[in-house]
């Protein structure tokens, strides 16, 4: 199976009155078809995910698209949900259940739309935090990272440093929110959010919506193809009882680098989930890039001040968090970097791994998810 | 009500908050109540809540909270008081938010800021 096309449409901070859900999510589907030479009746699969569709659903959606299927899906999994989506269409092309799949995320998410839904996100947040009052998910992040600094001996200052460095990367990306240079007296002097977050560990939200068109790989469209290589995940690993800093990506590692064929020191460019500087970290560790152990190390070496291609998109932290498109963002970006189409950012990559990780059950998130694609031709 | 209301497995003896639908160790449905009086803060933050909405005229206001770890092994996210520190013993609450003493619950920690565990 191959990535033929993919799309964003604009983030924004303050979406105009008339951008609903639904039409940011058709405008990403059209960007997307545009980018892949797919015409709409070409599509015979269509996988969605979002918080704010409601009443719709993906069936809903074909029918405002004119689109008639042979395979739908909608996914549920926030930030993991985008790759959840890719490895269902991948079993469904294999399977000869579709040919052409159209993936959608996205959200019209307002501040009063983020305080309703995390609130309700499930029934024992609404039970057991809500009534705190809770107000999201940055008080647990606050937890992590401080078991996470006790257990690596950081300082806030090391997770600046991968902060500073998607802002970088941000500055190139006419498509993020959040594009002016940061200093680490910046990062450092933030308003606190919940500490030791302040306002930069913390993503922006914003409206947009991602799409990505995925073929059973005939090669006969616009621009290269993008190969989807292993994708594997992992859900509710640790049952909510560790620290939070260990993610399902631990779990998956060694069959995952098996299937790849090569190892996290090959990989050209990445598109980790970034609801939180930690999380990032945490998954660099399990998936085997500090290959020591030595996380402080790790940051000084890779990420202090060096255009390392991670989240070059400027990730959730500077480009924004549009809801569940949040677990496409990495993909797009990772595919468009493999196409050449990634503009001022442009990486010479060959290869991209992508992550998803999300929906937070009581104290952090409980899946995890990770992709290998690769560019062909 | 003083307490968290906790609930130990009958098969394998886990103890789990909140009520599970299966036990995550073993995967029984049986369990007996008992609750946890004290705790360890491990972890506190704090952050500015809004007044609701509506309330224009209102100012935001800090509310501290903790994860904190009772001693039959469940971690729990609690509301505490400004001066709480890692470390502390704290006792523990629940103040039901409906009469029925059913969830929605808030979970308070009281302790007097400094005692250390």
């Amino acid at each position: 199976m191959v990535v033929v096309g993919a799309a964003e449409s604009p983030y924004r901070r303050h979406p105009p009155d008339d951008a609903d859900t639904t039409s940011l999510l058709v405008d990403a589907a059209r960007r997307a078809m545009a980018a892949a030479g797919v015409g709409r009746d070409e599509i015979d699969g269509l996988a969605v995910s979002s918080f704010t569709l409601g009443p719709d659903h993906a069936i809903d959606l074909a029918w405002r698209m004119g689109m008639s299927l042979d395979w739908i899906m909608e996914d549920a999994g926030g930030g993991a949900s985008g790759l959840a989506m890719l490895l269902a269409a991948k079993r469904a092309i294999e399977a000869g259940d579709a040919s052409t799949v159209l993936l959608l995320a996205g959200d019209r998410y307002t501040r009063e739309d983020f305080a309703r839904i995390v609130d309700g996100y499930n029934a024992a947040t609404r039970d057991w935090l809500a009534p705190l009052p809770f107000d999201g998910p940055n008080t647990l992040f606050a937890f992590v990272t401080q078991r996470h600094m006790r257990e690596h001996g950081l300082e806030p200052r090391h997770y600046g440093e991968l902060v500073l460095g998607q802002r970088r990367w941000a500055a190139r990306n006419p498509g993020a929110v959040y594009r002016a240079p940061l200093t680490m007296e910046d990062y450092l002097a933030a308003p606190p959010v919940a500490p030791p977050l302040g306002r930069y560990d913390c993503v922006p939200i914003v409206s947009g919506a991602d799409a990505v068109i995925v073929s059973a790989g005939d090669g006969r469209r616009r621009g290269p193809s993008v190969r989807v290589g292993p994708v594997r995940a992992r859900y509710n690993d640790d049952k909510q009882e560790g620290d939070g800093w260990i993610t399902g990506l631990a779990h998956l590692r060694q069959r995952f680098w098996e299937e790849a064929g090569l190892g996290p020191g090959e990989v050209g460019h990445l598109a980790l989930y970034d609801d939180y500087p930690v999380i990032v970290l945490a998954q660099l560790a399990d998936l085997g890039f500090v290959a020591d152990g030595d996380v402080e190390r790790f940051i000084a070496t890779k990420l202090a001040g060096t255009d390392w291609p991670l989240n070059t998109s400027g990730g959730q932290l500077s480009a924004g968090q549009a809801g569940a498109g949040a677990g496409l963002h990495g993909l797009v970006e990772a595919v468009l970097q493999l196409r050449g189409e990634a503009g001022e950012r442009q990486v010479s990559a060959r290869t991209s791994l992508v992550t998803g990780y999300g929906m937070v059950v009581l104290r952090h998130g409980a899946c995890a998810n990770a992709a290998l694609l690769e560019r062909t031709g | 009500m003083t307490g968290v209301p906790l609930a130990r497995c009958l098969a394998c003896g886990q103890v789990v908050f909140p009520l599970p639908s299966l036990c995550p160790r073993c995967g029984a449905a049986a369990w007996q109540a008992e609750y946890a009086r004290e705790a360890v803060v491990e972890e506190v933050t704090w952050r500015d809540v809004r007044p609701p909405a509506g309330d224009a005229d209102g100012e935001p206001t800090p509310v501290f909270l903790a994860s904190v770890r009772t001693s039959a092994g469940p971690r729990l996210t609690v509301r505490c008081g400004a001066g709480t520190r890692r470390g502390d013993r704290v006792t523990l609450a629940t103040e039901w938010t409906a009469a029925s003493g059913h969830p929605p619950g808030r979970l308070v920690a009281r302790g007097p800021p400094g005692a250390r565990g």
